[in-house]
């Protein structure tokens, strides 16, 4: 290999590093926390309510009854728009009724929200105020929670800059990873877990990375747009053509359509018109909305989750005689190749396609890219802890050992919590949260062995989920099995089981201490001669597919021994 | 024997290139709809899914780069060059 060739590997090298060790942490939080998402709907949502555990009695016959009710006891300027979110375990929990005044013109125009149980068909509650505050109204749970932490670490727009930026960061991990590890197939295949920590370490890195690059890619990528998207990217495509108007963007894109009012009275077929959506296999009706009540020319759209399609489908309506108009989807209308392509962009994302396999593939390949943070991070330190790549002491690295520990498996650890929260103290479940990973955190930075806190925190982590369907075994009483959505819940709760299982095991085979710690306690003071052991146990390592970086490594040691000191000190 | 460092202030240009790089891309994304031959949906649409490729292609040119001076000013030449279209485009020609 050319000098100019091996400095650009060692380019390359050094970038990989630095994003990764900048980003490692919080890439972890995101990965481990978007995994967890993608069973937030419908299966964690199903899990957290009792109100979706029994058969919902919202059929369109009553949404029908409920809506025409409500409009004739309600001022008429409130019936610009009419919603109904059907309850399910997909968005709403309950059966909610929304009418909004006019707000184009209006800028005081208020919004009416009735909120209904969906099995008592109970008045839960009733608000009035201005549409910008009525998504403030929604009752929130863990799935929620953990899916909206996921996507903004509810900072709100500062987050969804930070997320976006990590997806950008992990698609230039990729890049320079792919550069580092050009010979991919020979990675594929090793894992070497006996012969060295560091070895273990660097090879389930490259392991992981290789094996789920597609997903990780498509990951970065579409996480950086979601992340920028309303935040920089809507803002910079309406700048020029729409003169920075956003609104006016998204009305010429949005599938729904504001009628012609012809001010002549007809009838509004809500029941006709949901019933082409209810009852179908794979169809999963959200919403109705109905703009121009009660005026022959007003137009409904039914919002669907159609399990045989990816993007999201919006049904429209002739409400006077319950016509269908047209199907389109939520980017339909920017057409072109983009369009197509923004479609699929949040199903593809958090899996929302393909039914329950896909999801366990999604949170099993993003739990990967969780660990490829981890280990990256823990290679990070191991090189310069125990090699002569750091510039600092030991203890400093530690200090960053323990930091990355109490971050992520005492993320972990508050996200098991979560479930705990969520059925004794269901408000408390966002502060609960915040407080438990303090905590965790706190603990590992003050104790001394990093290996016996994972394992103490995994460990807990997997008591806690272990318990959790003991104890619903004695809150709830319904039948074991005894219908469709209690073995969807009971379902959910046997694999909260068997992971608080696996997690037990995990804790117990896992390190109580550094595995080359005995080898090394002789020589820590000094770190060359470490160094040069521990490399060339790598180095006479005759398996053809050890990475090419250890080979330049190995030979920096003779060469440009000084080299990774003199950047980091720069 | 002295060596020249490779890979000069790694975390400041590591930084340095991936905020650059997010305003550049920004400003990229914004003028790009002003020049793209295409339909109105694929002219506004297209340049946000190219984002996430143009930030990634200036923070590798501008990492990988020999001298900063010279990631530098083509960072600002992109920069300029991009906000006089968007300036011309605003202006209504």
């Amino acid at each position: 290999m050319t000098t100019a060739k091996r400095d650009q590997l060692k380019k390359f090298y050094v970038l990989h590093s630095w994003v990764g060790v900048i980003t490692g942490i919080l890439l972890f939080v995101i990965a481990f926390t978007g995994a967890m998402s993608v069973f937030a709907r419908p299966d964690l949502k199903l899990w957290a309510n009792e109100s979706l555990h029994a058969p919902s009695l919202v059929t369109p016959t009553v949404v029908e009854q409920m809506l025409y009710e409500v409009v004739a006891d309600t001022d008429p300027s409130f019936l610009h728009e009419v919603h109904a979110f059907l309850p399910s375990p997909r968005v709403w929990t309950n059966l909610v009724l929304i009418l909004e005044q006019d707000h184009d013109d209006n800028p005081n125009a208020e919004a009416l929200w009735l909120e209904y149980h969906p099995q008592t068909l109970e008045l839960l509650k009733q608000w009035q105020g201005h549409p910008d505050d009525l998504f403030a109204q929604r009752s929130t749970d863990m799935s929620d929670f953990i899916s909206g932490f996921h996507a903004d670490l509810h900072l709100g727009n500062l987050g969804l800059i930070l997320t976006g930026l990590l997806g950008l960061t992990l698609m230039a991990s990729i890049a320079t990873g792919l550069f580092i590890h050009r010979k991919i197939l020979k990675e594929l295949f090793s894992f070497r877990p006996d012969r060295s920590f560091r070895l273990l370490l660097t090879d389930t890195h490259k392991v992981i990375s290789v094996w789920g690059i597609l997903f990780h890619s498509m990951i970065g990528f579409t996480g950086a747009f979601l992340g920028l998207a309303t935040v920089l990217l809507v803002p910079a495509a309406a700048f020029v053509t729409f003169e920075g108007d956003q609104e006016k963007l998204l009305a010429t894109f949005s599938p729904e359509v504001q009628p012609e009012r012809s001010g002549n009275e007809a009838d509004m077929h809500v029941k006709k018109v949901l019933e082409s959506a209810f009852g179908h296999k794979g169809i999963h009706p959200l919403r109705l909305s109905v703009y121009g009540w009660g005026d022959e020319n007003a137009i409904g759209f039914i919002d669907i989750i159609n399990d045989n399609n990816m993007p999201r489908e919006s049904h429209s309506f002739d409400m006077k005689n319950a016509e269908p108009i047209e199907v389109s989807t939520s980017f339909s209308r920017v057409g072109g190749i983009s369009g197509s392509i923004l479609d699929v962009v949040f199903p593809l994302h958090f899996g929302n396609f393909g039914g329950l396999p896909i999801k366990i593939l999604w949170a099993i390949l993003g739990i990967s890219t969780s660990l490829i943070a981890l280990t990256g991070m823990m290679i990070w330190v191991e090189r310069r802890a125990y090699s002569s790549e750091g510039s600092l002491s030991k203890r400093h690295y530690s200090r960053v050992s323990r930091l990355t520990i109490g971050s992520c498996a005492g993320l972990v650890t508050a996200c098991c919590a979560l479930f705990w929260l969520q059925r004794f103290a269901p408000n408390l479940v966002a502060n609960g949260f915040f407080v438990i990973w303090g905590l965790t955190i706190f603990w590992a930075l003050i104790r001394t062995n990093e290996y016996k806190t994972s394992r103490q925190l995994i460990g807990l982590s997997g008591l806690m989920l272990l318990a959790i369907p003991v104890v619903d075994l004695f809150l709830f009483t319904r039948t074991f099995f005894n219908n469709p959505l209690w073995s969807h819940f009971n379902g959910i709760n046997t694999a909260l089981f068997v992971m608080g299982a696996g997690l037990c095991h995990l804790a117990g085979k896992l390190p109580e201490k550094r595995r080359d710690d005995k080898k090394q306690k002789g020589t820590s003071s000094n770190k060359g001669k470490n160094t040069t052991e521990n490399r060339s146990s790598e180095k006479h390592d005759k398996n053809p597919s050890a990475s090419t970086f250890l080979k330049i490594e190995a030979k920096a040691v003779g060469s440009e021994k000084a080299m990774p000191e003199q950047e980091s000190s720069q | 024997m002295t060596k020249t460092p490779i890979f000069s202030s790694p975390i400041t240009r590591t930084l340095t290139v991936i905020f650059a790089g997010l305003l550049i891309s920004v400003v990229i994304t914004a003028a790009m709809p002003s020049y793209l031959p295409l339909n109105q949906g694929d002219r506004i649409a297209g340049p946000t899914l190219l984002f996430p490729f143009i930030w990634l292609a200036l923070f590798l040119y501008g990492a990988m780069a020999k001298s900063l001076l010279r990631v530098w000013s083509i960072f600002a030449s992109l920069l300029i060059s991009h906000l006089g279209l968007i300036a011309y485009a605003l202006m209504g020609n």
